[in-house]
């Protein structure tokens, strides 16, 4: 039994692994597919308003319009249609550094359809986010190693699309978010693979536009010119998935653990039960123990492997279609359900059967 | 057991308590009576008289707390479980009320693994099943399994086994408990002419006094369990 649990303990942790690894997979192929993901950061040179720029920490909606219709200018030379959701800059200053963004209205039919099911549905204006360097007392950044990074996806007809809960955290600082500085700098250490250094070698064919390379080719025709901008890969919802499957991993292991001891040991006991009947009647006909004691370890053994068998089996399904539909509640509370049930039967029939005996051997005598 | 093969069994002022809590039950008490072989004895009383508990002691699954039981020279109070178990495998076949036979087994295979003890060989082990198979009319359900079969096929297939063991002893406790009429009476002519040749012994325990009316001869435990009432059938 104890080796048997063991290959079970294992055997839960491996499946449970590649389970959350192919969680992650798929998420990482689905955010891809999905947004194609990179950061786009647009560099502005223009002034402060200098009636803004003494107000830390606190967010500003000071409109200038032409900002936006610089980026704009910039996306659409590549084919590129910016959703007519683009309202105007806003400000924001946080301890000195000012950071100017395109504000985008909340009624924006692509973010919702870009959005799906893993993107925060709030309803708020989202933006690119730029850096602007300087201000009273504050050390010079360069913007192009670490500039705060903004999301932009495009969706299959080529439309950007920008992912609000990125915006919404730079946008609040009081809620204690990560510092957006040293998440890009993170973000920008990390580098998916196949993408380009210069666009230049791309071919044009729509076919190869992804949004990674239409990131890069917008990057260098805006570069040197007023409005600059960097671009870095930046796959969030990768980040999200490498985050949440080693901790999917981490609870799954134990609960599946537990569930097959329990059913393994259940299936165990209930089958030991059925055999003691049988071992009493091989006393009397006149069997010795010790071969009455091989045939029930061997019963028992081989109930313990078949449990062990069809608990495997069960782990193999069940948690790779648990961790398919993690958010899916109430898939996951029938696979839960259809796991745990067999050892709660077992339980059941067991206590049922000790009942019927303990009152048989009352009535006999 | 004589050198002729016949055997006696001897019971002399025997008893067994259990204890039930605080207080002490007696469940045979004082038993004394002598068995042997050729005979087919019946062995009656109401319930809690001690009948199953006398089944067992005879049949060395049990111990007596006063007075001994002889199988022939031997005194059962004197072996050891290792040792009764031996003798039940050799000289003693034993029928319970239900449960005779091992589920996941069938008829043939229930007989062979009794008669495995016996170290035979394998055409004997197949002599023996057929003849006593079809001696009980139980032939063609040989290879059915016991949930396959009615309680009166799975009782003709354990005296079957019993009497395919060829044991000089052999006890029946309440073997007809479960069947209907017919069956039982089926049961109890089979009972008692395994007895016929004059080299077996047969007890059974009942409270049917049809069934019983089969033996040769009826000990009648009494509720106190004290000295039995001895009769004829």
């Amino acid at each position: 039994m104890i080796a048997l649990t063991c290959l079970i303990a294992v055997s839960a942790g491996v499946i449970a692994h590649h389970a959350a690894l192919g969680e992650r997979e798929r998420l990482e192929a689905d955010a891809v597919r999905r947004y194609g993901y990179v950061s786009v950061t647009v560099h502005d040179d223009s002034a402060v308003p200098p009636d803004v720029a003494h107000l830390p920490g606190r967010r500003l909606a000071r409109i200038v319009p032409e900002i936006a219709s610089t980026a704009q200018t910039a996306a659409q030379q590549f084919g590129l249609r910016l959703h007519g959701r683009f309202e105007g800059a806003a400000y924001e200053s946080t301890e000195g550094r000012v950071r100017t963004f395109i504000a985008v209205g909340p009624d924006d039919p692509v973010r919702r359809v870009a959005a799906g099911d893993r993107l925060d549905r709030r309803e708020f204006s989202v933006a690119i986010g730029r850096a602007h360097p300087g201000g009273v007392g504050d050390r010079t950044v360069d913007w192009h190693r670490i500039p705060p990074a903004m999301v932009v996806g495009m969706t299959a007809d080529g439309t950007l699309v920008i992912e609000s809960s990125w915006v919404d955290r730079l946008l609040h600082p009081a809620q204690g978010r990560l510092d957006e500085e040293e998440a890009a700098v993170n973000v920008l250490a990390s580098d998916p693979p196949g993408i380009a250094r210069t666009a230049s070698g791309m071919p044009r064919d729509p076919a190869f536009m992804t949004p990674f390379v239409a990131a890069f080719e917008l990057a260098e025709r805006l570069a040197g010119v007023e409005t600059g901008v960097h671009v870095v890969a930046w796959p969030q919802k990768i980040g999200y998935g490498r985050a949440a499957a080693p901790t999917g991993a981490d609870l799954l292991r134990p609960f599946l653990l537990a569930v097959a001891s329990v059913a393994v040991g259940g299936a165990t006991a209930v089958a030991a039960r059925n055999r003691e009947r049988d071992i009493v009647l091989l006393r009397t006909l006149g069997f010795g123990t010790d071969f009455i004691r091989r045939v029930y370890v061997r019963e028992c053994g081989l109930a313990a492997v078949g449990a062990c068998v069809v608990v495997l089996i069960g782990l193999l399904v069940a948690s790779r279609a648990g961790v398919s539909v993690a958010f899916d509640g109430p898939v996951r509370r029938t696979l839960v359900a259809g796991v745990l049930l067999p050892p709660l039967v077992a339980f059941v029939v067991l206590r049922g059967r000790v009942r019927a005996r303990t009152r048989a051997e009352a009535t006999e005598w | 057991m004589s050198d002729d093969g016949l055997i006696e069994v001897r019971c002399k002022g025997v008893s067994r308590r259990y204890a039930d809590g605080t207080r002490t039950i007696t469940a045979l008490d004082g038993f004394t009576d002598t068995f042997r072989s050729g005979e087919t004895v019946a062995v009656t009383g109401p319930s809690g008289s001690g009948k199953s508990t006398l089944l067992g002691l005879l049949a060395a699954l049990d111990y007596a707390d006063d007075g001994t039981i002889h199988l022939g020279e031997t005194e059962l109070g004197s072996l050891s479980t290792v040792e009764q178990t031996q003798l039940r495998a050799e000289r003693i076949s034993y029928l319970g009320s239900e449960h005779n036979l091992l589920p996941i087994l069938s008829v043939y295979e229930n007989i062979s693994l009794a008669l495995s003890l016996k170290r035979l060989a394998e055409a004997e082990i197949d002599r023996r099943i057929r003849e006593n198979l079809r001696r009980v009319d139980l032939w063609d359900l040989a290879y059915r399994r016991p949930a396959e079969l009615s309680s009166g096929e799975r009782a003709r297939a354990a005296i079957a086994r019993a009497l395919a063991s060829d044991n000089p002893v052999l006890i029946a406790d309440e073997p007809t408990a479960h069947l209907d009429a017919e069956d039982a009476e089926r049961i109890a002519r089979l009972l008692a002419a395994a007895a016929s040749d004059g080299r077996h012994l047969v007890i059974f325990a009942t409270h049917d006094p049809v069934v019983a009316s089969y033996a040769d001869r009826t000990v009648r435990l009494r509720s106190d369990a004290r000295s039995p009432e001895r009769g004829s059938a």
